[in-house]
């Protein structure tokens, strides 16, 4: 959630600055310095790095997707000359097929090219602020606040970051700015793709208006719905709507409602990496699975990989949690704490295998299955030398050790557990 | 079955005994503790299944009789009451204290539900000198592992050949050894792996310096004979690691250092410490120690140097700052040495001052040093 929820500012407080003559002198009471937030979001991501690499799909329809083998048969992306015919993401592919039935699919592409991408991006971020918040895989918030001197006014440094990023990943993308980040992320997807909005303090009321409710990060369809039965269709409607009614209707949520539709957003940058509070992995599985066996090879396979990450990152976690969905898409969790904080995944395994039993024994048919550890404390022990006791030899950890090594400089399949399954 | 004690009495005996109440059991009957009269005697005891305490009080003749009652309620009773002779009336089911003016009344359940409590064969009984005994403990228990996933690491090694005896600790990150000669154990051989519970209570119980304990070590248990009071204690299974093995040999790099000096050093190193993993850093020179911490989250730095005698060459090492203090609380004198090797491996800590027939020593593995 990008935009804190009310209970920051008094209601009272909020409706005499709204009310005040001049809401940009009144902000100067709240603010030392008037906020310059930037968000960047790449144009089509994944289509675009796809073309990039094949240059003849350039101005082609493209979707990518995952792989309906696989079953993940749904619109990851699709180039602006695809969401000409109505594609956009999160369609199932069938449906983006019947829409375009030329359109170029690429299917199952490969994860790390993105990610890598990705990371050149936020490189490239970093040379303007250090006050970055990576929003997902192709999107940011960058705090540019007093940047000026550097680099001149905002607008100035969002066309050398565009050009930048066209220079040196050859991709286009739209930045919206504006004094927060419920605005910036706004006015990026204004001028889509290639675009470069800026929200002024004093067109907020001018822009946001007009605009459908749902415009705004964090109004989805169900809120919406409620909405239009009070007949509020419009941002502009929804802020001069009473909030004593909003509250009524949403509970706490109709005072957030109340401030972003007069475009107020008072959360912060979050530039620090967040200390992290449990680290997992899930799979949708190739089919369904009932047996036993083959219900633990993917929990080894699982138990395997989230170990690696805690040892990458020289966490150990306590708590194990199960998390099942059946092919009717009912989910179930189950988690237990054990004793011992670990890195270790057979010990992580044998805790996993022990909820499977409980939630996989019987006739049910296993659609995804996910394993996380949390309650995570940085390992103590792994610097913590021991005394050289032959019969204490841990020839597990050694084992890790080199498996780890190996995975570094191979990659992540070129080695695994003999009774753990293989997600490629 | 009546008789009557005086209050300060029966709660002294009732106060050793419920050491051995568990305070979590799935077995209700052992949050009981057992009264038992026979022979002019008064026996209670309690047990959580691995530690036992008995407590014997001589009474005037009275009938035999059994039962266990809620020892807590009983014990909280006993403590609130003035002191005053409280008269005790056990019934097949029930238990009724009279003191003064009241009168409190407790439901019990029947000994026969109550576990076997070991046998004390005095036959077999060993005098050992109990300020030997306590010592032992002291200077290893601190040691002992609470890591459940190696048993054997869990109690003090105790091992006993002729006339020697020994007592050995270890978590695996640090270790503790104390070696007596010419204790009364004559002819005694064997490794026996004794869980912490029984010693410390042994230790508290254990205050004339110069009381003897009467031990009996059975099969896979021990008992300690405090004459009214006894303890027992299952035996943790071995066998226990090598760990002569891991002693370093002799090293030139040694360090000699005064102890009251380098603890308050350690102190207050360890306040500007790394709270995970409370490293201080001993940087060594000629005849210079240099301390050092650092904890980023405070924005903190420590920095102390002290005068020692060290002529080896120049060597940084990392240490646990609650390992150093714990091993420096139980050396004795006014110098400790340090003999130690590389980086990452055990440092030999002991003191300066010999003491005939006894040989006490400490391991100690360094924290790696994060660049």
């Amino acid at each position: 959630m990008i935009i804190r929820k009310p209970g920051i500012y008094k209601l009272d407080e909020i409706n005499d600055y709204l009310a005040s003559p001049n809401m940009s002198n009144a902000q100067s009471q709240y603010a030392r310095k008037e906020p310059v937030i930037l968000h960047v979001d790449m144009d089509a991501f994944f289509a675009s790095v796809e073309q990039k690499e094949r240059p003849w799909l350039v101005g082609k329809p493209v979707v990518v997707g995952g792989d309906p083998q696989k079953r993940h048969g749904v619109v990851a992306a699709a180039s602006y000359a695809a969401r000409e015919y109505g594609i956009k993401a999160g369609m199932p592919l069938l449906t983006a097929k019947r829409l375009c039935p030329h359109a170029i699919f690429l299917i199952g592409t490969d994860g790390d090219k993105y990610e890598y991408v990705s990371s050149h991006l936020l490189g490239i971020f970093y040379q303007f602020t250090p006050q970055v918040e990576p929003y997902s895989i192709d999107e940011a918030f960058l705090d540019i606040t007093g940047c000026e001197r550097l680099f001149g006014p905002p607008a100035q440094l969002a066309k050398r970051l565009k050009e930048k990023i066209k220079k040196q990943l050859g991709l286009s993308c739209s930045v919206g700015i504006a004094p927060n980040k419920l605005l910036a992320k706004l006015a990026s997807s204004l001028n889509k793709p290639d675009g470069l909005t800026l929200i002024s303090r004093d067109k907020i009321k001018e822009i946001l208006s007009p605009l459908e409710v749902t415009k705004l990060c964090g109004i989805g369809d169900k809120t919406e719905r409620v909405l239009s039965s009070l007949g509020i269709h419009t941002l502009g409607e929804l802020a001069s709507y009473p909030v004593e009614v909003l509250k009524r209707k949403f509970g706490k949520n109709g005072e957030w409602l109340h401030l972003v539709a007069n475009g107020i957003d008072c959360s912060p940058v979050f530039s620090q990496i967040m200390p992290e509070k449990s680290m997992g992995h899930q799979r949708t599985l190739p089919e369904d699975i009932t047996q036993p066996e083959d219900i633990n090879s993917v929990l080894l396979a699982l138990s395997s990989m989230v170990a690696r990450r805690l040892r990458e990152k020289r966490f150990v976690g306590r708590t194990i949690t199960l998390r099942v969905r059946y092919s009717d898409f009912v989910s179930l969790t189950r988690s237990e704490t054990i004793a011992r904080p670990t890195c270790s995944e057979h010990i992580i395994f044998r805790v996993a295998q022990k909820l499977g039993l409980g939630l996989v024994a019987g006739i049910r048919r296993v659609r995804l299955l996910g394993l996380s550890v949390s309650h995570l404390t940085r390992d103590r022990q792994s610097l913590q030398t021991s005394l050289p006791f032959v019969e204490y030899i841990d020839k597990r950890k050694r084992i890790y050790s080199v498996m780890d090594r190996i995975r570094d400089r191979f990659g992540e399949e070129s080695i695994r557990w003999a009774g753990a399954t293989t997600f490629v | 079955m009546k008789f009557s004690l005086p209050k300060s009495k029966i709660l002294s005996c009732v106060q050793d005994v419920m050491n051995a109440i568990p305070t979590r059991t799935t077995l209700p009957v052992l949050s009981n503790m057992l009264l038992e009269t026979s022979n002019s005697k008064l026996k209670l005891a309690a047990t959580d299944l691995d530690v036992s305490v008995m407590a014997t009080i001589p009474l005037g003749s009275t009938k035999k009789g059994a039962l266990t009652i809620p020892a807590r309620a009983f014990y909280d009773i006993l403590r609130e009451l003035p002191e005053c002779d409280v008269e005790i009336h056990l019934t097949e089911n029930r238990i009724e204290l009279k003191a003064e003016r009241g009168t409190y009344k407790l439901s019990g359940i029947p000994a026969e539900e109550y576990p076997k409590l070991p046998i004390v064969n005095l036959a077999k009984e060993i005098k050992i000198s109990g300020s030997d005994l306590g010592k032992m403990i002291k200077k290893t228990i601190f040691a002992v592992s609470a890591d459940e996933t190696r048993p054997a690491l869990n109690g003090v090694l105790w091992q006993t050949s002729g006339k020697d005896m020994q007592m050995v600790a270890t978590d695996g990150h640090r270790l503790a050894r104390i070696s007596l000669k010419n204790t009364k154990l004559k002819g005694l051989h064997g490794d026996i792996i004794v869980p912490p519970k029984v010693l410390n209570l042994l230790i508290k119980m254990v205050e004339q310096e110069d009381e003897e304990v009467g031990v009996i070590f059975g099969e896979n248990n021990i008992i300690f004979n405090l004459g009214d009071t006894v303890l027992a204690s299952r035996l943790i299974e071995g066998p226990y690691p090598n760990f002569e093995q891991v002693i370093p040999k002799d090293s030139d790099k040694k360090m000699v250092v005064n102890k009251e000096f380098l603890t308050g050093a350690v102190r207050r190193m360890s306040i500007l410490a790394n709270t995970l993993t409370h490293q201080v850093k001993f940087s060594l020179k000629k005849d210079n120690l240099e301390l050092s911490s650092a904890n980023f989250d405070l924005g903190g730095e420590a920095k102390e140097s002290l005068p020692c005698d060290y002529v080896g060459e120049h060597l940084d090492v990392g240490y646990n700052a609650s390992y150093v203090l714990d091993v420096l609380k139980q050396l004795e004198g006014d110098d400790v040495v340090f003999e130690l090797g590389t980086e990452v491996s055990a440092g030999k800590i002991y003191s300066m001052e010999k003491k005939e027939g006894e040989d006490y020593l400490c391991l100690l593995m360094p924290l790696r040093l994060a660049e």
